[in-house]
């Protein structure tokens, strides 16, 4: 490219028209040398304030932004493959906690519950399991999950698998509103797989029911909704058809099964089981598998929904019974006579398991945390002895903050199976900021940092 | 008692004055404007000058440049190629050519006046233009390129123009 030496015109012209500028007359007052001097001096004070405040700015929101990560960390976990058991403190979960989508699966789990999770807008109820390896909380990210069915999720006696209802595309018209439940999906809490298997449905179905009878097998009854989008509203909010579904895990899909019974109260130990009717009730239980009665239980006054659980053999039943809520659970067997109240289990909610032929797991008011706190716990109660040891309490400064809901609430999901082994003294969830919270706090940084800039840049001037 | 620092600075700052200013005044094509584009651009060099003392010269052209673009770019639309050249009341004889270089270099966009000034004036290669500007090789030889082809529309650079320029100073 041409230089000056190659365009010795131009350069001659540029230099004429440069001895124009007026290095003749003497410099403008304040421009001299020592004057340029002190004007430098001032001028690179100023740039240190800039400096300054820029790298305060950034320091603040790195703060900000680290202190929101930070927050997100789940405190003193214990590590990965650790022995399974029940955590011994259960505490109220953030509704910012993090999902496994992000965590990554759980492994084992102790406990689910269903809790409300929060994000940039909105807030919906959710599963939010509880490790019982590492004790870290973290909520469930469940493909096609819906939160429409009235028993919407299971979590398997051992704690490996969790069973819930899916969504989808039915055969013929959906209808206007709500979900469209087309089957049942069991999610692997250690490798985070999901096994899903469809029921025929023509406008969605109606999900009943869903238990483990056993860690193999799910099972669920559903009803066919009558009409779709179209149709009467009558029709879309009518469901018919009561058809029971027994999941063999071995196998890829659910089959029909015929229980003989119009509705269950719940599962275990391969049974499934009706709720008692009427004030002197009759408990009808089930071998899920067989497809064949067991017994029928007859308990001396009605218990409460979901409430009760049968014993390995089938045999006999505990029901919190009595007046009020929580009370007293019963033991009933094929006689009437037979029933009387178990010692030890006063302020029972529900009886979750059978752990064995002698020992019950409960859902139990945690006495310990005085006579004006209603927080249930998990006991194990001896059916014989009347004995109680206390497994899980929950965690909370009670007496500072009034109206706090039931922590571990009226019907968790609790790997019951863990029941025998240790405890572990569980580690508190996070804390997360919310998103809101910590995009407002990094808004007005950079306002009161801007702002601030923009007033060092005016009053910076060389 | 003046530092070593200042002592230099104000050394400097004596002794290139006037050949600093021919550059600001081509840079800008005002007086006014030349002295403030020196001033700003010595200020500028004072918390560096312990590291550039030994040879300030290629700094302060760089930064007087650079200040030179980033200050009057926003300010194109102000400037207007008056038919005189400002503080003189009419144009002397044998100055035509030099006035439609004025106007002509006042017209160009301000890196593109940068670029000729350092290129044809200063004598730097394109290398040193570009590191001068910040800006890359490639971008001084396309701006040159444009700058040129503007001078020449304007007729400024005509063999007929430049052969009766003489050279005064």
């Amino acid at each position: 490219m041409s230089t000056s030496h190659d365009l010795p015109e131009l350069y001659d012209e540029l230099d004429a028209l440069a001895s124009r500028a007026p290095v003749h007359q003497p410099p403008p007052a304040g421009s001299g040398g020592q004057e340029l001097w002190e004007r430098g001096r001032r001028y690179r004070r100023q740039q240190a304030i800039g400096h300054g405040i820029v790298s305060a700015a950034v320091i603040t929101l790195v703060a900000v932004l680290g202190t929101s990560w930070l927050s997100y960390q789940p405190q003193e976990l214990r590590p990965a493959g650790s022995i399974a058991g029940l955590p011994d403190t259960v505490w109220s979960p953030s509704p910012y906690l993090r999902g496994t989508d992000e965590t990554g699966p759980l492994g084992r789990l102790a406990i689910v519950l269903t809790e409300e999770r929060k994000g940039w807008f909105g807030s919906e109820m959710r599963p939010l399991g509880i490790s019982a390896e590492t004790g870290e909380y973290a909520f469930l990210d469940l493909p096609r999950w819906t939160a429409e069915a009235l028993t919407e999720r299971a979590l398997s006696p051992d704690g490996y698998s969790v069973a819930y209802w899916v969504t989808g595309t039915p055969s013929g018209s959906p209808r206007a509103e709500g979900d469209t439940i087309t089957g049942i999906a069991v999610y692997d809490t250690r490798t985070g797989d999901v096994r899903v298997t469809e029921i025929p449905t023509e406008h969605g179905l109606s999900a009943e029911s869903l238990a483990f009878s056993d860690n193999e097998t799910v099972v669920a009854q559903t009803l066919q909704y009558v009409g779709g989008e179209g149709d009467s509203s009558m029709d879309q909010s009518s469901a018919i058809d009561p058809t029971w579904w027994v999941w063999r895990l071995e196998e890829d899909e659910a089959e029909r099964a015929e229980l003989g019974i119009d509705s269950a109260d719940g599962a275990g130990h391969g049974n499934v089981w009706t709720p008692s009717t009427g004030r002197s009730g009759i408990v009808t239980v089930v071998d899920v598998r067989a497809g064949t009665q067991i017994d029928s239980l007859s308990i001396r006054s009605a218990g409460t929904s979901r409430a009760s659980a049968v014993d390995p053999t089938g045999m006999r039943v505990a029901t919190p019974s009595g007046n009020g809520n929580p009370r007293s659970v019963k033991l009933s067997g094929s006689e009437a006579d037979s029933a009387r109240v178990i010692e030890g289990t006063e302020q029972t909610y529900v009886v979750i398991a059978w752990l064995d032929e002698r020992r019950i797991l409960l859902n139990q008011r945690d006495r310990s945390l005085g006579s004006g706190v209603d927080q249930p716990g998990l006991t194990v109660a001896d059916v014989r002895t009347g004995e109680v040891q206390q497994l899980v309490s929950p965690a909370g400064d009670f007496e500072q903050v009034d109206d706090v809901g039931p922590i571990l609430n009226r019907y968790p999901s609790v790997a019951w199976e863990l029941a025998d082994a240790d405890t572990f003294t569980a580690p508190a969830p996070p804390e997360p900021i919310g998103p809101w919270s910590t995009l407002g706090r990094a808004f007005w940084l950079l306002v009161l940092f801007g702002g601030g800039f923009l007033l060092w840049r005016r009053g910076a001037q060389p | 008692m003046l530092s070593p620092d200042e002592a230099g600075f104000t050394e400097f700052v004596a002794a290139r004055r006037p050949a600093l200013l021919r550059t600001a005044y081509l840079l800008t094509g005002s007086h006014e404007d030349a002295e403030d584009l020196l001033q700003v651009a010595l200020v500028k060099c004072v918390p560096k000058w312990k590291r550039i003392a030994d040879r300030p010269e290629p700094y302060v052209r760089k930064v007087l440049a650079r200040e030179s673009v980033s200050r009057w770019r926003g300010r194109r639309w102000r400037e207007r190629a008056t038919p005189d050249v400002p503080d003189s009341a009419a144009p002397e004889a044998g100055t035509e050519g030099r006035l439609d270089l004025h106007r002509a270099l006042v017209a160009l966009a301000p890196r593109q006046r940068a670029v000729i000034v350092l290129r044809y004036y200063d004598d730097l290669t394109e290398r040193e233009t570009a590191e001068a500007l910040g800006i890359s090789v490639g971008t001084v030889k396309s701006q040159a390129r444009d700058a040129l082809a503007r001078l020449r529309e304007s007729e400024t650079l005509t063999r007929d123009d430049l052969s009766s320029t003489a050279r005064s100073r």
